[in-house]
């Protein structure tokens, strides 16, 4: 029994740390190549949420055309607002940057406010089955949050590691000034790099979108979640943030479990205060295992 | 091949360099030696296309490169190695070369060219060799110069531009850099080469300028500058 309710808590901890994991990602990217600290990020995890809503409900779509549909409009918006808003201010004090995402994590939130309403959407996927394995409980679509989530962290490991893309990025988040002397375009990798953190905010956005009450409100406190899991993981490592996201969804979940879900945020923060305390680089950040 | 003529740049408000006039030929070793601030590395970074000059041009085999990006100079046969070194120091060795080579933005990598590339340069770099899949930051200083050379040259430059190459190196060291760049220099490579170590600099070069508070105040053959007594002076110690 005591076992069953640890397995539990770990997959549903598993479920959302994934989730933690690709929104922190891409947060981890924008800051570590392009040096923005994006206020609005989680605003583009809520948004692909509603996109998947807005291409089921309205255009009636199924939920595997909805998906990759809702993240490709919300890349395209995250894209245009990088080339007019966020790119133009990249030689500005970077106080330009933060305000210019502050404003619009605002934009975006009560322009979701006046066009959705603030009340919750339920979102049907195919996945509504439930799978007992013993007195263990999963739904279907945590399965495929899990497993979807994890391939794409995967894939994205892989693009980082071995692609000449991927190479110019880790470049040009290590040292912009020898990337720059070298011939690497980048501004194109900032444009890159931008589309793909928000591309992966949407992502996250599409997976958890139909196990969560999706509310507007919903993209602040992914923001705030997605800012603890970088700064745990350490600052701008993607690796870092993985690492971080998925286990601060474990702590989330085995304190929700044990303790109560109300101390689930309060235990969250006391071990973010606490890794800080003995690494005060976050668990990949540099000086640390680098 | 690098014609700089009445070159002048401003950082903000501040004149970092006033009246600079530097020419480099074909397959020819030049030295430009200075102060600190003096403002080499400024010259450096408005070849490289870092910084628009308020005066001046840049001319490189002829075409006027004020104003062009960095990527277009490179193609145009120009590469820097960066004081400090600058390399990348949590990817590889085979990685720092590979970001070196493969300049354009996209998926597909053209790696047999890449590796003729390597074959190329490979017999200047011995001590690297055995070391391409370490990480870049575990090397000694002389190392890491070696590699950041190497990087440069990966996109096959007709004059390459090094800044301070010998700082921080131990003598062995800096004479094994300095050797690798008469080397370079013997087989037809143009090189623009920056030192605080003047008499060095002085030694392997066949010419040399003098930048004194943002001017070239004198120039002349290499030979004949070492025994300048006011170069003797202000940059030998003698």
């Amino acid at each position: 029994m005591e076992l069953d309710i640890f397995l539990q808590q770990l997959l549903n901890g598993l479920t959302i740390g994934v989730g933690y994991a690709l929104v922190a990602g891409g947060l981890a990217a924008i800051f570590g190549i392009m040096r923005i600290v994006n206020f609005a990020h989680g605003e583009f995890f809520m948004i692909g949420g509603y996109a998947l809503y807005y291409a089921m409900a309205v255009l009636g779509l199924p939920y595997f055309a909805a998906g990759p549909l809702a993240v490709l409009a919300v890349v395209a918006v995250g894209y245009l607002v990088q080339r007019l808003t966020i790119e133009p201010l990249m030689e500005a004090d970077p106080l330009n940057t933060l305000l210019v995402t502050f404003a619009l994590s605002l934009f975006i939130f009560h322009s979701v406010v006046v066009v959705a309403g603030s009340s919750g959407r339920n979102i049907d996927t195919p996945f509504e089955d439930v799978i007992t394995l013993g007195n263990v409980i999963l739904t279907e679509q945590k399965l495929f949050v899990m497993l979807g989530g994890l391939l794409i962290l995967g894939a994205l490991a892989v693009f980082l590691a071995y692609t000449p893309i991927g190479k110019q990025m880790r470049a040009t988040a290590e040292n912009r000034y020898a990337a720059t002397i070298l011939g690497i375009d980048v501004r194109r990798v900032d444009r890159f790099t931008f589309g793909l953190g928000i591309g992966l905010a949407a992502v996250a956005g599409v997976l958890i979108a139909p196990i969560t009450p999706l509310v507007p409100a919903v993209g602040a406190s992914y923001t705030l979640k997605a800012f603890a899991v970088i700064v745990l993981g350490g600052m701008g490592s993607i690796p870092g943030a993985i690492i971080a996201g998925t286990g601060l969804g474990l702590v989330e979940a085995l304190t929700a479990g044990y303790l109560s879900s109300a101390w689930k945020d309060g235990v969250a923060f006391v071990v973010l205060i606490t890794v800080l305390l003995t690494r005060p680089t976050g668990l990949l950040g540099k000086g640390g295992a680098h | 091949m690098l014609e700089i003529d009445e070159l002048a740049i401003n950082y903000d408000q501040v004149e970092a360099v006033r009246k600079v006039s530097i020419a480099v030929g074909a397959g020819e070793m030049v030295a430009l030696i200075g102060a600190n601030g003096a403002g080499k590395t400024t010259v450096l970074h408005s070849v490289m296309g870092l910084l628009k000059p308020k005066a001046g041009t840049i001319r490189l085999k002829g075409e006027n490169i004020v104003g062009a990006p960095s990527k277009r100079i490179l193609d145009l046969g120009v590469a820097l190695v960066p004081e400090g070194r600058q390399l990348f120091g949590h990817l590889s060795v085979l990685e720092n070369l590979e970001v070196g080579y493969a300049r354009k933005f996209g998926i597909r990598f053209d790696r047999a060219g890449f590796e003729g590339r390597v074959a190329k340069i490979d017999a200047y770099f011995p001590r690297i060799r055995e070391r391409l899949k370490q990480t870049s930051g575990t090397l000694s200083g002389g190392e890491q110069q070696m590699v950041a050379i190497a990087r440069a040259l990966m996109s096959d430059p007709d004059i390459l531009l090094l800044d301070e190459p010998s700082l921080g190196l131990s003598p062995i060291m800096m004479d094994t850099v300095l050797d690798l760049l008469v080397q370079l220099h013997g087989e037809g490579m143009a090189i623009l080469l920056v030192e605080q170590n003047a008499r060095a600099a002085l030694r392997i070069s066949e010419r040399a300028y003098v930048l004194d508070s943002g001017v070239t105040t004198l120039n002349g053959r290499a030979r004949a500058l070492l025994r300048d007594p006011r170069v003797q002076q202000a940059y030998l110690g003698l």
